[in-house]
């Protein structure tokens, strides 16, 4: 057994909610607990989204701020953090500026859980917490605030509603039928009481009740409920000062119109464009999908302002992209018929690496079983010739350079797409190059995963060798970042005589050619290049402080030419004129092209020898 | 092949001195003492944690009493540890058993190396070895970051208490060795990251 | 324009055109995302090679030894020859089925140890050091002759201007730039070859010239008359060697597999994307080679003849030093010439001498590597052409430092630090070490070529003899034998280079008193002993592999891939 640190048990057990548990969760904490020494500097690395933790301030003081850098609430002794993140699943928005360095208890998610599940006064007090800290925070200085929404925006229809005289068996088969956690009883479109998966925990198993027994046995009798034409931000205040996580929403005449649970509520938390993605999902026709795909630029346009994480609009537009494609797949099977055989419709480039803009093309393909006929090619060549017409139709526009399953050349078996892959490889014309920069960042969207899996593993096999990796990193070096001999910045000039800067091709690109090589070298199959940089940290290719350095450019670089391309008109796409830029713009810019040609010349050095 | 051994160890040494603070896994130990003499004094206690990737990890504590202590002398002034709970005190096989798996592939801390000698002598008396990566001692470092600001060094400025107060740490009851390995794996933290303002440490800068 | 105006503009103008091309081939290209760049054509990857490979040692050097050396010269020209086509067929096709960039590599990965290739790091970093010892020299002599400095101003000079170019230019081996010092380099060459050999002649051709008759009416053949000429001073028959079978013969094999174990070359073979191209690329650079080889012989010999003409003069009674042609001058201040008059008659007279007769003494000690320099200059060619010759060696010279320079700087900074020192280094570190590295190369050159052990071509032959012995028997036997394990290659590498670099360095700097064909293991000089380090490799690594272990089988399978032919066609079947 883990002896307990006196100091530590002391002070634990002096804080809300131990103070009201029982001594075993304080000494539970005091030996699962890990501590940091949290300074402004080493701050990143344990606010790190991928991991989520309950922080609880030992010494120090540090500031919360909130995405767009206000201050949430000072922390200092006692005050916990990280516990939203928690509660929800999401990615820790929040930042923290450290006033005074010092120690901080850290708790893993397993262990928050595991007190959560044990003690319910503990689940409530970081509930509560949480909901505070969302009404008193930035939701509150929104204007078209979501909480000031109409209950009935929110919720999902469709009451799951049984009679009283229902037994237990056949709530908690309904529940787990329909996928919910609570289901409504009435009778005669009237609520008489609510069941939810806790109610048949605590109140059936635990006390070992007959399951046969009718539902009027454990339910909440006359339960609070909201009206579907309340505000959103009255059912969060009911929730929240009652401690109950379901809510029946009622029409005027009292008749059940659905559950509002506190998940929907966090899920508002995210904007519509999670939303948009759900409707294409939902969609019918292909008139209603261009209507929908009509509204991408402006909700680009309304979001984008409101992110600090940038790579999120390159996630967001890719993904409405996937659900277009997918949708209209299904739609083409809808009005011709099933598929014949099994397929993978997979895409490539700026999608796959989840890095789609407006003016980003379709880059995609079809993958097909290895036994499939001419006649299965037919059907498929029209599935793909409808598909990529269509989404063009919706705003992606067709591909220059034909990378389309339109294309007889994209649209291939397993093994012919790994003999053209295996081509490229060994012989690494700068053809080949070319398309490798494209092909190789790919992602499966729709069809049979089975038969996607199944190539990638594959394609992960082809043996690749140096002379491939120095063909590659010369030819990244082909391309240049805008600095002069005196780390001044080149402009380029259009037939207009504009002067502008490239952002994409001279910075995004190599850096996504860089990471890209890099992540071939180590075996890394993933397509997104910050998911990529991300992995890449656990092999020792290129240093931490490398991969650090790329990460800030690539999103310095893609935020600067967000801001600039929802700004500007006239100039090409993904360029921006440096007079719009401050000095100190100017300054950040001019060291993040320094990083990517620095970052350049050391992939020539390590793959090609310094060759070109 | 004793050049190549000795070469690999010169090499390995290097090596290590090249990795990250938190490239490595730490071990800190601490040792309650009958006196300071090697030769005579004793181990009452001792406990030790673990620091992973920057972490201190209290689920790794162990704290052991030593049962076999001869003469306890001033102990339990000093460590409140009395006879009756040397009775339920572990044997030094079993201590210095444990302590060899826990050091395994880790640096040693502990805040004086006055801990080393009594951790060599109990390593040789059970002949269990114990082979730490090798040692990180945290009252050098805080002579040395004194030293190099041009601090006076008073007679307790180097004690646990006094370096911890330095760093605005909160301020423990000492003398118990598992608080005392606590406060020392804190200090050691605390030390790193005032020593790296922005940069990255390495096991150097420690030695 | 006075010889040294018109040097300046033409090698300003030569340097401008590299630097132009470094920035265009930098700018990257404009056009559509979806059209691929142009790739370098194998013509131009030939002549690239080609720069790679001729240094200042073939531009400079070569010629000067044969023009002095007469037969015996010949065997630089046979053994560089005979090593790049030996490179070409035999090293090269199989390396790049191995799917490794450079030798260290691929005798790391087949002899599955981290010892093996740090140790074939080691040796590709001591050949490429003597071997820019050689460069360093070569530009020095022409600096020196140029600026009108002596020698080791020359040198250092060249140290800031290879730094310059090699160190702050980002250090990369652009194909093109190295296609156009090819052109200035062939061209520098041919140019006076052409010239002399048409008024020494009457043929265009210097290829055909050498074997022609003197226009000067005495109808003789230009090598009869060098033959009486040198019987005549007391030198050697010019076509005849004064050296052993043996040393010839070892020498010539020095020179041939050592070329193989050159690592800058390697590397060119694999900047061409196909196998196919490959091939097309090497045949070329052969062409391009033997332009240049085949010339050098046709220029020592008409060098020696005009030379020994105006120092002499026609009668052979001597010039008057007082009316001593310009470029004896000129070659005086740079320390390359030195007149001394023995005999006190005011007149030059250059010969073998005599030890007993002081009156045959030879008064004029000419450097051997200003021949080709001065070589214009000797036949009164036009300023222009002078100025060219330089630019030309300051060509060769730099396309083999900037190549060698990479070899030693990647060496240093990623093979040794990034991959066995210090994993966690970051990339601009990496960066910094390689300039570093290249920094700290640049300047020992510097310090052998003031003080050289020999000639350019000579200094060459070492590092040629030291890769001999260490590489070339860990590649034949890494690639043809599959039951060589690491142990005999190790041992192999470090015997066959301890015992090369050993007795070169007995002989030219703890002895050179001794360094006669008497003292000599088997009669063989330093200059050709790598020949024996390579057998001595071979037998060690055999001994040792006696009594160690097998290779693990998967290394036998991969040796048995590499040299059965389908393996990798199969791939560009598609």
């Amino acid at each position: 057994m883990t002896p307990e640190i006196a100091e530590v048990k002391q002070f634990v057990i002096k804080q809300m909610p131990f103070s009201q548990l029982p001594e075993a969760a304080s000494h539970f904490f005091a030996t699962h607990l890990e501590v940091v020494y949290l300074t402004q500097q080493n701050q990143h690395q344990w606010l790190r989204s991928t991991h989520l933790f309950l922080y609880l301030v030992r010494s120090g003081s540090y500031d919360l701020l909130s995405a767009s850098g206000e201050v949430i609430t000072r922390l200092a002794e006692g005050d916990y953090f990280g516990y939203p993140s928690l509660l929800t699943g999401e990615a820790i928005k929040n930042q923290l500026s450290v006033t005074t360095p010092g120690l901080v208890y850290v708790l893993t998610q397993s262990n928050f859980d595991f007190l959560r599940r044990e003690y319910k006064l503990f689940e409530q007090h970081f509930v509560k917490a949480h909901a505070n800290r969302l009404l008193s925070s930035h939701y509150k200085q929104n204007r078209d605030n979501w909480s000031e929404q109409k209950i009935s925006d929110v919720m999902s229809r469709g009451a799951v509603a049984l009679t009283p005289d229902a037994t237990i068996v056949d709530a908690a088969k309904t529940m787990s039928q329909y996928g919910v956690s609570s289901i409504i009883v009435s009778e005669n479109e009237q609520l008489l009481g609510v069941v939810t998966d806790r109610d048949l925990r605590n109140r059936v198993l635990a006390q070992e009740r007959d399951p046969h027994a009718p539902l009027s046995s454990i339910m909440t009798q006359s339960p609070k409920y909201v009206f579907e034409h309340n505000r959103v931000f009255s059912a969060l205040h009911l929730m929240l000062k009652h401690n109950i996580h379901h809510l029946p929403v009622l029409n005027e005449h009292h008749v059940p119109l659905g559950m509002l649970t506190s998940t929907d509520l966090l899920r508002q938390q995210k904007s519509d464009p999670v939303q948009l993605i759900g409707n294409i999902y939902k969609a019918q026709s292909v008139a209603q999908l261009k209507l929908l795909a009509a509204e991408i630029p402006l909700l680009l346009k309304s979001f984008a302002y409101n992110v600090e994480d940038t790579s999120l609009i390159g996630k967001l537009l890719s993904g409405l992209s996937d659900a277009l494609t997918a949708r209209l797949i299904a739609i083409y099977q809808q009005q011709n018929g099933q598929a014949p055989c099994v397929f993978s419709w997979i895409c490539f480039g700026s999608q796959a690496r989840e890095e789609q803009t407006l003016h980003s093309d379709q880059d995609n393909g079809l993958l097909l079983p290895n036994e499939v006929t001419q006649e299965q090619r037919t059907y498929f060549a029209h599935m793909s010739e409808f598909v990529c017409e269509q989404l063009a139709l919706c705003g992606i526009k067709r591909c220059p350079g034909n990378i389309m399953a339109s294309n007889e050349a994209c649209r291939g078996t397993a093994e012919q797409w790994l003999a053209r892959f295996e081509n490229w490889i060994y012989a690494p014309t700068p053809k080949a190059m070319l398309n490798c920069k494209i092909y190789f960042d790919l992602r499966f969207i729709e069809g049979s995963s089975a038969l996607y899996g199944e190539f990638t593993s594959k394609l992960a096999k082809l043996k690749k060798d140096d002379l491939f990796f120095a063909a590659m990193a010369t030819d990244i070096n082909t391309n240049s970042v805008p600095l002069g001999l005196f780390q001044q910045l080149k402009l380029e000039k259009d037939q207009q005589h504009h002067k502008f800067l490239d952002l994409k091709r001279r910075g995004v690109v190599i850096i996504n050619d860089l990471v890209r090589l890099y992540a071939l070298k180590a075996q890394i199959y993933k397509a997104n290049t910050l998911e990529r940089l991300e992995a890449l940290l656990s092999c020792d290719l290129l240093s931490k402080n490398d991969v650090y350095d790329l990460k800030d450019c690539w999103r310095y670089l893609t935020q600067l030419r967000l801001n600039h391309q929802l700004e500007h008109d006239h100039l090409p796409e993904n360029c921006i004129n440096p007079a719009d830029l401050t000095s100190l713009e100017k300054h950040q810019l001019k060291e993040a092209f320094y990083l990517i040609k620095q970052a350049q010349q050391a992939c020539a050095f390590k793959f090609a020898r310094g060759s070109l | 092949m004793f050049v190549k051994r000795w070469w690999q160890k010169v090499y390995k040494q290097f090596q290590l001195k090249q990795y990250e603070f938190e490239a490595l896994n730490y071990l800190v130990v601490d040792i309650e003492l009958t006196g300071l003499d090697v030769k005579q004094s004793e181990i009452v206690s001792i406990a030790w944690l673990a620091i992973e990737a920057g972490r201190i990890d209290l689920h790794s504590a162990q704290y052991h009493v030593h049962k076999d202590v001869k003469a306890l002398e001033q102990s339990p002034i000093y460590h409140g540890i009395d006879e009756s709970m040397l009775k339920d005190g572990a044997s030094l096989e079993h201590i210095m058993c444990n302590l060899s798996q826990a050091l395994d592939k880790k640096v040693l801390v502990c805040h004086s190396a006055l801990d080393w000698p009594f951790i060599k002598q109990a390593s040789a008396m059970t002949s269990i070895s114990v082979e730490p990566l090798c040692m990180v001692d945290t009252m050098a470092i805080e002579k040395k970051r004194l030293l190099s600001c041009g601090q006076p060094i008073a007679g307790d400025s180097l004690t646990l208490a006094s370096c911890r107060k330095r760093y605005q740490l909160p301020d423990y009851q000492t003398h118990h060795a598992l608080t005392d390995a606590l406060a020392t794996a804190e200090l050691l933290l605390a030390q790193v990251n005032a020593m790296n303002a922005g940069k990255r440490i390495k096991l150097a800068d420690l030695m | 324009m006075d010889v040294q105006t018109l040097t300046f503009i033409i090698v300003g103008l030569s340097f401008a055109l590299y630097i132009g091309i470094a920035i265009w081939a930098r700018a990257g290209s404009t056009q559509d995302f979806y059209v691929a760049g142009g790739g370098v054509p194998p013509f131009a990857n030939g002549m690239a090679t080609a720069a790679d490979w001729m240094s200042a040692a073939s531009f400079i050097s070569m010629a000067g030894i044969i023009s002095f050396a007469g037969y015996d010269g010949g065997v630089y020209l046979m053994g560089w020859t005979g090593g790049y086509v030996l490179l070409a067929l035999c090293l090269a096709p199989y390396l790049r089925k191995f799917g490794k960039f450079t030798v260290p590599d691929f005798i790391g990965d087949r002899y599955y140890s981290q010892v093996a290739r740090v140790v074939a790091i080691l040796c590709a970093i001591f050949i490429c050091f003597t071997y820019i010892a050689g460069q360093m020299r070569g530009v020095g002599v022409v600096f020196s002759r140029f600026l009108e400095v002596d020698i080791e101003t020359g040198v250092y000079i060249g140290m800031v201007i290879v730094f310059f170019y090699a160190v702050l230019g980002g250090m990369k081996g652009i194909t093109y730039t190295q296609v156009a010092q090819y052109c200035v380099l062939v061209f520098a060459y041919l140019v006076p070859a052409i010239f002399i050999s048409l008024m020494m002649t009457g043929h265009i051709l210097p290829q055909t010239g050498f074997g022609a008759t003197l226009a000067d009416g005495s109808g003789m053949y230009v090598l009869d008359k060098l033959d009486g000429l040198s019987a005549e001073l007391g030198f050697a028959q010019y076509t005849e060697g004064s050296k052993s079978m043996i040393d010839v013969f070892a020498i010539t094999a020095a020179l041939m597999v050592g070329t193989a174990g050159l690592p800058h070359v390697i590397v060119r073979f694999f900047t061409v994307p196909r196998v196919k191209d490959t091939r097309i690329s090497a045949a070329w650079t052969l062409v391009f080679i033997a332009i240049v080889y085949t010339t050098a012989p046709a220029v020592a010999s008409f060098a020696r003849v005009n030379m020994i003409d105006t120092i002499n003069g026609k009668d052979g009674s001597g010039t008057a030093y007082a009316d001593a042609p310009t470029w004896v001058k000129n070659w005086e201040r740079t320390g390359l010439i030195v007149f001394e008059d023995k005999n006190n008659d005011g007149k030059m007279s250059y010969s073998a001498g005599k030890l007993e007769d002081p009156n045959s003494a030879n008064e004029v000690k000419i450097d051997r590597d200003i021949m080709v320099l001065a070589n214009p200059e000797i036949a009164d060619l036009p300023a222009w052409v002078i100025a060219l010759v330089a630019a030309g060696g300051i060509a060769a010279a730099l396309s083999t430092t900037a190549g060698l320079l990479l070899v030693i700087s990647t060496s240093v900074s990623h093979d040794l630090l990034k991959r066995t020192l210090k994993p966690n280094i970051s990339d601009k570190q990496e960066l910094l070490a390689a300039r570093l590295s290249a920094m700290v190369a640049i300047a020992i050159s510097a310090y052998f070529g003031i003080n050289p052990p020999g000639f350019v071509a000579s200094v060459v032959a070492f590092a040629f003899g030291l890769a001999a012995a260490s590489f070339f028997p860990a590649i034949i036997m890494g690639i043809f034998s599959k039951s060589m394990n690491k142990e005999g290659a190790i041992a192999g590498m470090v015997t066959g280079i301890s015992f090369t670099a050993a007795y070169i360095i007995y002989f030219k700097f703890v002895s050179p008193e001794l360094n006669t064909p008497a003292h000599w293991l088997f009669g063989i000089s330093p200059e050709g002993i790598g020949i024996v380090g390579m057998v001595v490799n071979f037998v060690v690594a055999a001994v040792v592999l006696k009594l160690t272990a097998q290779p693990p089988v998967e290394v036998q399978q991969m040796v048995e891939s590499i040299r059965n032919p389908k393996g990798s066609s199969a791939a560009h079947a598609h």
